[in-house]
């Protein structure tokens, strides 16, 4: 052969190569179907849906023909298999995707050893969670027996390779506490199957995981049903009626997640046969085509004892491989798929439909399914929007919010959009669930974005995601115990398209066994807020609405730890000062930590109209002991319009007062009518509070931090007096708390002492009455220059009703924001 | 598109080659720019429309080129030029370079602390090949108005070569008068066309299975330099001076045998540039048509080396700035302009540029290569404090001991090992060389049998790249 004749030949296969695939695509489509189908489990990339005409523009439309075309590629498989086999013979690959090959050939998935994102913290909080959900079991409720299936590598370590090992040493923190949870035996109601299994694997060289496969073979099988059945009734499994049926062959699913092809394992095979056992009927609840179709057994024995009562077992592909072993024990078991109960309502419906849940949960995956099942098990709904009232959500970017029917419908019209959803004051060290009933027309994921004291923006580490699906879900999203900002940031999508909100829930999770704070709260109360707090209590004596002592017997001073109250006398008497005008309904909860050098009690006096003076049956009396009390008063609305008598002890000694705080509670009757659009009722109390306290408003800087709405690019932290504001961007928002002035007629004057590294410009937002969208022309702007500035603006009483926008800069920086002051400067009209 | 994508290879490139091929000789540049269109419009969307506004303003410029080349008047024979320079230079700095430059213009009012309201801009997307275009529609001006060739009346032959998809992406950047004649007579034989198949299969599998097999090594040392040790940083930067240069020739291989199977030669672009004795040397073996057309439209213009020693350092480093800058908005990249503008002005300074003019050519060869890796630190860092960081770590001033991220398999060394020895070995030992021009008889069994190994294994690469299994997948 000639060399010209040689590249004539190279140029034909190349050619013949290049050609081939397209003749065939319309013959072999069907072919790859099954492949991706079946080994990649997933659906083929569809032709995209054209429009119209511009959507030939689009290249997001040639990317989808592309993978349109690459799914239909003629004999992909065996050139996918085969450049992974060769890449595992010739280059000594370990690593396929999520699959690690371990020593001799044997497969792992990665997921199991390595997931970063199942941090400690979390996986701590949803075993708090579990536990709390095994030990507060309802009664009415089955009982329950939760099941943990070990994994592979947990029982074959020695199986693993150095990539494996490397990768289980970057991130598998989690595993132990998953372990010493579970197998604690929580009074019955966990069985944790790895001793069971290594105990097995010392005794017998018959394998008890597939070596290709992620799954337990048939004699690992027996050893998780056995644990099942001797765990609901002792007694009842017996060796002998294992039958040995030779050998089985199965195609190892991890071998198909790498893309290695049909490996194929041989074990042993082996069920259970119960003589006389008989199946009296198989009851279909549904079909889907898999194992996963949920089925009720219905048996009966002459000659073996079967478990009484009605069972339920959730069941993943560990049990639902094994019902015939298992039906076999039961005279009524149904086995249900526990996709099918993806959320911790329909949860509820099954523990209270039968008489034995039994719930299997695969190692690698019980922090994440657990966490989905029992979110939000045991909750009271605090507040619901919707259906039928959502004036409550605002828009804030890419979306169009607009009732229709019952329901508010969210048009998306980018790829980020995002609406903000009110919330009522969310308390220290509870936790929360954000429920959301959600129908969208696109495959998606929705993030609730909340902002705490410590991180007070929105930012995705502090968010929480939520896969969607099209049509209707149910999401939970589990806030952390902590202090939470409202209002907290929806972006229901990731893209263009139609959300249907038809609910909204915040649920306050049941509080924890041992009981604690919040048992006194009111029925009838949606939560407490904070209204007011005088700490540090240092301040107090300096201020003019600071304590004074009422009887010449009892002295106050300031201490570093508080104020020390030294009592001479048996009836020390402080006076706190008039707090008149609290909003009607309010329930105020005065808080009071006191360090008492004596066993005694403490009282706190009231006064209502009509009563002129202090009356024993107009008090409220509380025991203290010597060390530390925390002291909670709930008083009725009007009293405050009093002052309030603090009677710190009934004996001589010295009483340090270390922290005061005035709150409220907030009757679930009064959110209709009290509530303004976008303003959460306690915001709107205390903001009342504030005001009728100052009179001549004052705010400092480390007053305002924890009354701002919402902010925006922004880092806040108290500094002296004032408020480190460092902005992190161009366009730092700060939602100003809406002010309540005496009249809406007659203009106001909005000073900022800003302290700025730069010139740069501020600018002041206000809302007209009606209005729910800040506007430019409904802003004042100002020249802000290097070092102090106080800045003025001047807007109508009427614009103070709803919140005030502050933009402090336009350039990142550390800013100081040392006071913010709203004071009724006249009534006339000074524009002219 | 990309060349090596499942699209492109088995289904766009069979039609348009079928239709190539089908229709009658004269309706062949139709079909070319058709296709090169729908070439664009597939991997930029509505911004084809920017391609074929310049393909009609770039025709209208050449004709008015060509008519006011005659004329007495200077302004009138450089006003096409001009106009002409300012579209696809406002092309091109619009869609590249706009957010580079906002994002300095607000930087430097930070650290001047100005108090200049801060310039909002959303990011522009930069087109696909819109820094080859724009430079080809500009050759096409500045030659019909100095002459050298004629215009093209017909707007469909023009738009044929601004929108030729074999060089559309990325080169090589034809100068029209390299491909004028081609454009009008071309002979297609199957001897070409064998040849150009054969050219396109070499620069595939130099592409999938060279470049992105070493890629992976590179990828992994500058994804965390501070891991490194110095050992493994200068396996990583060797790694991607290989992977660069198997990447960026293969697809010029692949576009010049695109162009040979429809009857075109264009130019060559790459000569074995790590065999460079010199920066100047290595500038005329590495991206050759840049090279030329910097040294056309812009060193030459600017005076070349013409005007005394100092001029020519200057215009050097002019040139090899903006060489810099065009491969890229950052920061990296104009530094990696001016490292190369610098050493090329020391060359021309001490008169040492080629291989004939010095004592010891091996030496310099291998001086001239560690100075080319020390540069491509700049060429792949994504920005200057990853350039710094990974500068630091090659020298061990800083980073880890880990030489090869775990789970590194040989994939990626065994083809950075074949591939050092295509660049370092001597060209008369190179087996590709060796394999391509000799005539005996098993060495040609050899030629197809390699041909048709690498080729199926390329393409085993390409179609496993898009095996996406639904990781949590229902066991």
């Amino acid at each position: 052969m000639t060399r010209k004749r040689s590249l004539t030949l190279c140029a034909a296969v190349g050619l013949f190569w290049l050609c081939l695939p397209l003749p065939l695509t319309p013959w072999l489509s069907h072919y790859n179907r099954d492949f991706i189908e079946n080994v990649e489990k997933r659906l083929p990339a569809t032709w995209p849906h054209l429009g119209g005409p511009r959507d030939l523009l689009r290249a997001q439309t040639y990317r989808r023909i592309s993978a349109f075309l690459q799914d239909r590629m003629p004999f992909r498989d065996w050139l996918i298999t085969g450049e992974r086999r060769l890449a595992y013979l010739f280059f000594k690959r370990r690593s396929f995707g999520q699959v690690d090959v371990g020593r001799d050939g044997w497969l792992f998935i990665r997921d199991a050893y390595y997931r970063p994102t199942e941090n400690e913290q979390k996986v701590r909080q949803v075993l708090r969670e579990v536990d709390y959900f095994l030990t507060r079991r309802p009664p009415g409720e089955a009982s329950l027996l939760l099941v943990i299936g070990p994994d592979k590598d947990s029982i074959y370590p020695e199986k693993m390779s150095a990539t494996c090992l490397a990768y289980q040493a970057k991130a598998d923190n989690r595993r132990k506490l998953i372990r010493e949870f579970f197998t604690r035996p929580h009074g019955g109601r966990v069985l944790g199957l790895w001793s069971a299994y290594l105990r097995e694997k010392k005794t017998s060289p018959v394998l008890l995981f597939y070596p290709k496969d992620t799954h337990h073979t048939p004699t690992g099988a027996l050893i998780m049903c056995r644990g099942i059945i001797e765990a609901v009734q002792p007694g009842l499994w017996r060796p002998e009626e294992v039958r040995n049926k030779g050998r089985q062959t199965k195609v190892g699913d991890l071998s198909l997640l790498a893309g290695l092809g049909w490996g194929i394992d041989v074990v042993q095979d082996c069920d259970v046969v119960r003589p006389g056992v008989q199946l009296v009927k198989r009851i279909a609840l549904d079909h889907t085509g898999s194992w996963k179709d949920s089925a009720r057994y219905l048996s009966r024995s002459d000659t073996r004892p079967l478990i009484p009562g009605r069972t339920a077992i959730l069941h993943d592909s560990l049990l639902g491989a094994n019902r015939e072993t298992l039906r076999q024990f039961f005279r009524d078991v149904t086995f249900i798929h526990y996709e099918k109960i993806y959320s911790a309502d329909k949860l509820q419906a099954v523990m209270r439909q039968y008489d034995r849940v039994i719930m299997e949960v695969v190692e690698r995956e019980s922090v994440g399914i657990l966490e989905k099942l029992l979110d939000g098990y045991n909750y009271h709904v605090l507040r619901e929007l919707g259906p039928g009232d959502f004036s409550a959500v605002t828009s804030n970017q890419q979306v169009k919010l607009s009732p229709a029917g019952t329901e508010l419908v969210a048009e998306a019209s980018g790829y980020d959009p995002m609406i903000f959803i009110p919330s009522p004051h969310l308390r220290l060290n509870t936790e929360y669930l954000v429920w959301i009933d959600l129908e969208s027309t696109a495959d998606t994921y929705c993030q609730l974005f909340y902002q705490t004291n410590d991180v007070p923006r929105f930012e995705d580490a502090q968010s929480l995601i939520k896969k969607v699906d099209v049509g209707r879900n149910l999401l939970t999203f589990h806030l952390p115990a902590g202090s939470i900002w409202y209002p907290l940031r929806l972006d229901p999508g990731l893209q263009p398209g139609r959300y249907r909100f038809k609910a909204f829930q915040y649920r306050q999770l049941l509080p924890p066994p041992q009981g604690g704070e919040g048992e006194d709260i009111p029925e009838n109360a949606v939560s407490t807020t904070l209204f007011f707090a005088w700490g540090p209590v240092s301040r107090l004596l300096a201020t003019p609405r600071g304590f004074v002592a009422s009887d010449p017997r009892t002295r106050l001073e300031n201490v570093p730890a508080g104020i020390l109250v030294t009592a001479a006398g048996e009836d020390p008497q402080i006076s706190l000062p008039v707090l008149p005008d609290l909003v009607a309904g309010t329930q105020p909860v005065l808080e009071i930590d006191l360090e008492a050098s004596t066993d005694t009690f403490s009282q706190l006096f009231y006064l209502t109209p009509g009563v002129p003076a202090y009356r024993e049956d107009l008090s409220v009396k509380q025991d203290i002991h010597r060390g530390e009390n925390r002291l909670r008063f709930v008083l009725p609305p009007e009293s405050l319009r009093f002052p309030l008598r603090f009677d710190p002890g009934g004996k001589p000694g010295t009483y340090l007062l270390r922290f005061v705080s005035l709150g409220g509670a907030w009757p679930a009757s009064l959110q209709a009518e009290a509530v303004r659009p976008g303003m959460p009722p306690p915001a709107r109390a205390k903001l009342n509070m504030l005001y009728l306290i100052g009179r001549k408003k004052l705010w400092t800087g480390a007053e305002l931090l924890p009354r701002l709405l919402w902010r925006q690019q922004v880092n806040l932290k108290a500094a002296g007096p004032g408020l480190a504001v460092q902005v992190l961007g161009n366009d730092p928002i700060l939602g100003l708390p809406a002010f309540e002035p005496p009249r809406t007629e007659g203009y106001y004057q909005v000073s900022l002492k800003l302290f700025s590294p730069r010139a740069t410009e501020a600018q002041l937002y206000y809302l007209e009455p009606g209005e729910k969208n800040y506007r430019e022309e409904a802003s004042a702007r100002c020249g802000v220059r290097p070092g102090l500035n106080t800045l003025v603006f001047l807007v109508e009483g009427r614009q103070l009703l709803q919140p005030l926008r502050l933009d402090p800069a336009c350039h990142p920086g550390e800013y100081r924001l040392d006071a913010l002051e709203i004071e009724e400067v006249t009534t006339g009209d000074l524009r002219r | 598109m990309v060349f090596s994508s499942v699209s492109f290879l088995f289904y766009f490139l069979p039609v348009v080659l079928l239709a190539y091929f089908l229709v009658r000789p004269a309706w062949r540049n139709f079909v070319l720019l058709l296709s090169g269109l729908v070439f664009y419009l597939w991997g930029a969307g509505e911004i084809v429309f920017i391609l074929m506004l310049s393909i009609a303003l770039n025709w209208v410029f050449g004709l008015m080129a060509a008519a006011a080349r005659d004329s007495g008047e200077r302004w009138r024979r450089n006003l096409p030029v001009i106009a002409s320079v300012i579209v696809n230079l406002g092309i091109l700095g619009y869609f590249k370079y706009t957010n580079f430059f906002v994002a300095q213009i607000n930087h430097l009012g930070e650290i001047t602390r100005a108090g200049f309201m801060p310039v909002y801009l959303a990011p522009i997307l930069l087109p696909i090949g819109v820094s080859f275009f724009t430079f080809q529609a500009m050759s096409y001006v500045i030659d019909v108005a100095q002459g050298r060739v004629e215009p093209l009346q017909n707007p469909v032959d023009f738009g044929m070569y601004i929108a030729m998809f074999p060089q559309l992406v990325a080169g090589p950047i034809v100068r029209y008068h390299e491909i004028a004649p081609q454009i009008h007579r071309r002979g297609v034989t199957w001897e070409g066309f064998s040849a150009g198949m054969v050219r396109f299969i070499h620069g595939l599998v130099k592409k999938v299975v060279f470049a992105d097999s070493i890629g992976l090594l590179a990828d992994q040392a500058f994804k965390a330099p501070e891991r490194l040790s110095a050992a493994g940083a200068w396996l990583g930067l060797l790694a991607f001076t290989i992977q660069v240069y198997f990447d960026f020739s293969g697809y010029s291989d692949m576009a010049i045998g695109l162009g040979q199977m429809f009857g075109f030669r264009l130019p060559e672009n790459f000569n074995r540039p790590y065999s460079a004795v010199s920066f100047t040397d290595f500038w005329r073996r590495w991206h050759m048509t840049l090279s030329h057309w910097f040294r056309d439209y812009v060193y030459i213009p600017l005076g070349g080396s013409r005007r005394g020693p100092w001029r020519t350092y200057l215009n050097l480093v002019i040139v090899f700035f903006l060489v810099g800058f065009w491969h890229g908005a950052n920061w990296t990249f104009v530094v990696f302009g001016l490292y190369h503008g610098f050493w090329m002005s020391l060359e021309r300074a001490t008169g040492r540029r080629f291989a004939g003019e010095m004592k010891h050519p091996l030496v310099r060869r291998a001086l001239t290569f560690f100075l080319i890796l020390l540069g491509m630190t700049l060429f792949r860092a994504e920005n200057m404090h990853q350039a710094w960081t990974y500068y630091q770590t090659l020298f061990g001033l800083r980073g880890g001991t880990q030489f090869l991220a775990p789970g590194t398999d040989w994939q990626g060394l065994v083809f950075l090992a074949l591939g050092s020895l295509v660049v370092f070995l001597p060209d008369n030992l190179v087996v590709g060389r060796l394999l391509e021009q000799s005539e005996k008889r098993a060495v040609a069994w050899m030629r197809l049998g390699l041909a048709t190994v690498a080729l199926t294994f390329a393409i085993m690469l390409i179609v496993s790249r898009n095996y996406t299994p639904f990781i949590y997948f229902q066991f």
